[in-house]
């Protein structure tokens, strides 16, 4: 597994993401779609969020390259650090239009999306899209010289007989190529941070353990840090160094992947837990989190996991405050009154 | 590509074959046959004609002949010696009358579709990028009122303006120094200072729809996942507006040539008559009035042709510059 | 009142409004729980201001020209003498003392101006003529059935020119004339639409249900009609009608000709759904029971989207009311003494004339409202015939 791999300067900070909150203003009222979150992505590391949809996950990575559509989004509060050579920038606080975000976005950081189907235009070959890429950020003094690294990096991510498929348009590429072609894109430009938002969700499994064979090689080679953005928690648990659970716009647990997996301590990661096979346990004990996600438009006023809780504390849980977060063992974080 | 191609050319075959039934059908149309009529013309203008000259037209046309005999006799003569019959108002062939306009009416009509694009594009672009500020309202609005004027109110009120305004009035593509004077600068700048005003009025049949289909598929396409994708590739977003959604929105707008070709053409006809273009719309006016039905049907077969010529183009345009149909072996 | 006591009553009323108001959208959500596709389709048509405006403006628009009889102070063909290319009669509000009265005009009387030798209109202001409403005049029978004897509004003296819009060539009244041209006008677009509308769902339903190469056959039909320019065609047909039929026959011939391209488009909007709902459950069901192809198509497969027709034939009618307003225009339409708005147009056309007598393009302002109103209440019927959709 990867954190075998990394050197003792893993623990260094790329990333902080500090009580960000992240709203969309609709006619019908606020969505408060990110409510505080914090996160941390060191060096080299994985980290995985994981949650079920709605719950925010895709809105803190858009955020973090300030690709939330606004209006109606807006970043309402809270600090995005980028520590990039030396110097600080807080992401929050730049125009989302403006040149330095620009230099970020797929430089600094690349990101794959959930839907190989459509991240690609259909009016431009593959080859020319990544290249641009490459081309906007000065990393190749020409044209040739970018389709040559393309066809290299096209090489990296599995591609067969990369120096014709350079030339090939989305369409004539299967789900797992456009996934991989956009993995290619996503590191072109050698970025410290990749996002991977949903990176499997559409794919079948097999196509789906290829690519995360191939994040994870890659990231052995490169050293890059991964933000790992799934509701599956298999993939999440193979992968991720640290985990971060959210619910409903709430980091509601965080800890190491090894903390979460084998003692949970929020009553929703012990429900998604429980909710999923798994092969040292008996098959029969599946047990489906009770009730559904509440609509962010009428969200608990207190815990936001009060309404589905089995251990609902009448009094404390609906109380209409912030729940504090409780460092229950070192490093392992949980936002739950039972800990207090 | 060139598959493609010849398909198309193929599909395209029985389309002008049927074309060419109606416009015959056209000229079969009024009661009287057309040598009655021809010979009645003429005995008003004071020409009698004599029995073999009478028979001398029934032969050439196969007039005595069954309805397909003359159809066929017809289409041979225009396929193979470009004969379409004799225009008796104009007393010349009907090759001959139509061949001294089509060129400027091809022209008004192909500059009329390139002003229709050259502006429906940027505002279409521009309103559906601003979406909801006062700019996309003017163009709606505009646009509304566009769809709802028709060509010859507009070349009405433009031309009552114009002179109103100017004194100047638009009346024809040349000004009556310039009518019959060979090709000279002065004759050209004469040209240019007449015929933005039909232009401008021919276009603006098209250019209200365009915008619209524009602005709608682009508002769709531009918050499509792959412009996220390219936007978190740090392009600057102008460039990366341009590369992607609005390259895929013109896209559809190719297709639309399929019917604004025909809107501009029948646009083209009823302005010429309303300003007094010397183009193909007032012979075609002229020759109807006076039941001069082979020149009607040639023109309407020309016109007919021409534009299902221009749709094919535009087609095979569309499958050049979007690969999706370029290699789809199966829809198209 | 008290400055005190002012913000707690209108607390109290805003609080009441409030609750007044979710009660209400809640009775009308409970409301719509139970209504049918007609009582949706209403709801949500009467939310769109615009499309609801349109609507009245064109009912007002329809009555009037029915009524024409009734509504234009005189008939269309009633000339003034020496009035020709007269200017509207001004209408005033204040008499010579300065004084508001109900609206009134002068006499107008036809002078030569004896410099430049035109006519010119001037205002004989001895004697003020009231504009009154349901003024009697000579018995006459609204819509050749109801006998009656006066007309919506005018002038006690009908030999005192009353010209809202001034008067043509020949001296009748433009006003008049266009609400009696509106009889052709409005009307040829319904004609027109039922034969689109006959054609369209006949041939489209046929197409999409047999397929094959009757199917083949007429897309090939529609390909071209499509694909070819409307004006040349309607030139051609109407130059070929013959010239000594009457009003009545050349009204339906121009009808027909205009619906020769119209059904088409609904042609093939017809096909595409019933390909798509060809093999939908309640058409396999209802085939399972035995029903006949005819009745398939007709009762259950035609209602299912009889509201996509309804609009598709709302926005179909401004074109066929251009398309007859254009042949008018050109003199290939309607013919005099018949009026449409194309042939009353069709005296503006020379520049010299529209410089010197702008009022002949006012039919070209109704011919506008009308095609305005429809596009409106097309868009509207669309938005409001899936009203699940927007929910």
């Amino acid at each position: 597994m990867s954190q075998d791999q990394l050197t003792p300067m893993a623990s260094e900070p790329i990333l902080e993401i500090r009580d960000l909150k992240t709203h969309f203003m609709l006619d019908t009222g606020t969505v408060r779609a990110v409510d505080g979150i914090d996160l941390t992505i060191s060096r080299g590391k994985t980290l995985g969020v994981i949650g079920e949809s709605g719950c925010g996950k895709s809105v803190t990575a858009h955020s973090i390259l300030r690709l939330i559509p606004s209006p109606p989004g807006q970043i309402v509060n809270g600090q995005i650090l980028l520590y990039r050579q030396g110097e600080v920038i807080d992401i929050t606080r730049l125009q989302p239009k403006e040149a330095t975000i620009r230099q970020i976005r797929g430089a600094d950081i690349g990101m794959i999306f959930q839907e190989p189907m459509t991240s690609f235009g259909p009016l431009h070959t593959i080859g020319n899209q990544i290249g641009e890429t490459i081309l906007t950020h000065q990393q190749a003094e020409s044209a040739q010289s970018a389709r040559e690294q393309v066809i290299e990096l096209l090489r990296q991510v599995g591609i067969p007989n990369p120096e014709q498929r350079v030339d090939a348009y989305p369409h004539e590429f299967s789900g797992g190529m456009r996934q991989r072609a956009m993995i290619a894109m996503a590191i072109s430009c050698s970025p410290m941070l990749l996002i991977a938002d949903e990176p499997t969700t559409s794919l079948d499994v097999t196509i789906e353990a290829q690519i995360l064979d191939l994040l994870v090689g890659l990231q052995e080679q490169t050293g890059m840090a991964i933000m790992l953005i799934s509701h599956n928690l298999a993939v999440v648990s193979e992968m991720a160094d640290d985990i971060a659970v959210m619910y409903l716009g709430k980091r509601v647990e965080l800890g190491s992947a090894d903390a979460i997996f084998d003692n949970p301590l929020h009553p929703y990661t012990q429900g998604l837990w429980r909710s999923i096979p798994r092969v040292d346990g008996p098959l029969d004990k599946l047990i489906p989190i009770p009730g559904a996600v509440p609509s962010p438009r009428d969200r608990p006023t207190g815990c936001v996991f009060a309404s589905r809780c089995d251990r609902f504390i009448e009094g404390t849980c609906d109380e209409p405050r912030l729940v504090p977060t409780f460092e229950v063992e070192p490093d392992h974080f949980v936002a739950c009154y039972l800990y207090d | 590509m060139t598959a493609l191609i010849i398909r198309r050319i193929i599909l395209i075959i029985p389309l002008l074959f049927i074309i060419s039934i109606i416009s015959f059908i056209i000229i079969l149309l009024p009661p009287g046959s057309y040598v009655e009529t021809y010979v009645e013309n003429l005995e008003r203008t004071g020409f009698l004609m004599d029995e073999s000259q009478i028979k001398a037209i029934y032969k050439q046309y196969g007039l005595d002949r069954p309805a397909v005999v003359q159809y066929i006799l017809w289409m041979s003569n225009f396929l193979l010696k470009g004969e379409m019959g004799r225009s008796f108002i104009y007393q010349k062939p009907v090759t001959e009358v139509i061949m001294e306009r089509l060129p400027m009416s091809m022209a008004v009509t192909l500059i009329s579709l390139a002003v229709t694009w050259l502006l429906a594009v940027p505002i279409g672009i521009y309103s559906a990028l601003r979406q909801y500020s006062i700019g996309d309202y003017v163009a709606t609005i505009i646009g509304f009122v566009g769809l709802a004027l028709p060509n010859f109110l507009l070349a009405l009120a433009l031309t009552y303006l114009v002179f109103a305004k100017t004194g100047h009035a638009v009346t024809g593509l040349f000004s009556i120094e310039y009518k019959d004077a060979p090709w000279t600068v002065d004759k050209l700048f004469d040209l240019l200072g007449n015929i933005w005003l039909p232009i401008l009025v021919i276009a603006s049949a098209g250019t209200a729809s365009l915008i619209r289909i524009l602005r709608a598929t682009l508002l769709d396409e531009k918050n499509k996942q792959y412009v996220t994708t390219a936007r978190a590739k740090g392009l600057p977003e102008h460039k990366l507006i341009l590369k992607y959604p609005v390259r895929v929105a013109i896209n559809p707008l190719i297709s639309t040539i399929g019917w604004t070709l025909p809107l501009i053409v029948s646009g083209e006809i009823i302005v010429s008559q309303t300003l007094g273009l010397e183009t193909l719309g007032p012979v075609l006016l002229s020759a109807a009035m006076g039941e001069d039905m082979f020149l009607v049907g040639s023109i309407v077969m020309i016109l007919s042709s021409l534009t299902v010529i221009g749709t094919l183009i535009s087609d095979i345009l569309l499958a050049w510059i979007d690969p999706r149909i370029r290699f789809d072996k199966v829809s198209i | 009142m008290s400055t005190a006591s002012k913000p707690t009553f209108l607390t109290a009323l805003s609080e009441h409004y409030i609750r007044w108001k979710r009660e209400r959208s809640q009775r009308l959500q409970e409301r719509l729980y139970y209504a049918s596709q007609r009582e949706l389709v209403w709801h949500a048509f009467k939310k769109h201001r615009l499309a609801l405006v349109a609507l009245i403006i064109l009912t007002v628009l329809y009555t009037v020209s029915i009524g024409a009889d009734f509504f234009a102070p005189f008939s269309p063909l009633n000339r003034f003498q020496n009035f020709n290319d007269a200017p509207p009669t001004r209408i005033h509000l204040i008499t010579r003392e300065g004084k508001l009265s109900w609206p009134f005009v002068y006499q107008t009387v036809r002078v030569r101006n004896t410099e430049t030798f035109k006519y010119e209109y001037r205002e004989n202001t001895t004697h003020r003529h009231i504009i009154r409403l349901l003024v009697k005049t000579e018995p006459y029978k609204l819509l050749k059935v109801i006998p009656i004897q006066h007309k919506f509004f005018g002038l006690s003296d009908r030999h005192v020119p009353l010209l809202l819009f001034g008067s043509d060539r020949l001296g009748r009244d433009v006003f008049s004339r266009i609400l009696f041209a509106g009889r052709i006008s409005l009307f040829i677009g319904f004609g027109g639409v039922m034969v689109t509308f006959i054609l369209g769902s006949i041939l489209g339903g046929i197409s999409g249900y047999y397929g094959g190469l009757v199917d083949e056959i007429i897309q090939r039909i529609i390909e071209v009609l499509i694909s070819v320019p409307n004006i040349p065609i309607w030139i051609a047909l109407s130059a070929a009608l013959p010239r000594d039929w009457g009003t009545i026959k050349i009204y339906f011939a121009i009808t027909l000709i205009l619906a020769v391209r119209g059904w088409t488009g609904l042609a093939r909007v017809v096909r595409g759904r019933i390909i798509s709902l060809r093999e939908e459950e309640f058409a396999l069901a209802a085939k399972a029971a035995g029903a006949g192809d005819w009745r398939i198509i007709f009762t259950h497969l035609l209602p299912a989207f009889i509201s996509y027709l309804i609009v598709h034939i709302t926005l179909a009618i401004p074109g066929m009311i251009l398309g007859e307003t254009a042949l008018s225009f050109l003199g290939l339409g309607i013919k005099p003494p018949a009026v449409s708005w194309g042939t009353l147009l069709q005296d503006a056309q020379d520049i010299t004339v529209l410089a010197n007598y702008p009022w002949l393009l006012i039919p070209s302002l109704f011919v506008v409202l009308t095609i305005l109103m429809f596009n409106f209440v097309g868009d509207g019927l669309r938005d409001a015939a899936d009203p699940y959709a927007s929910r």
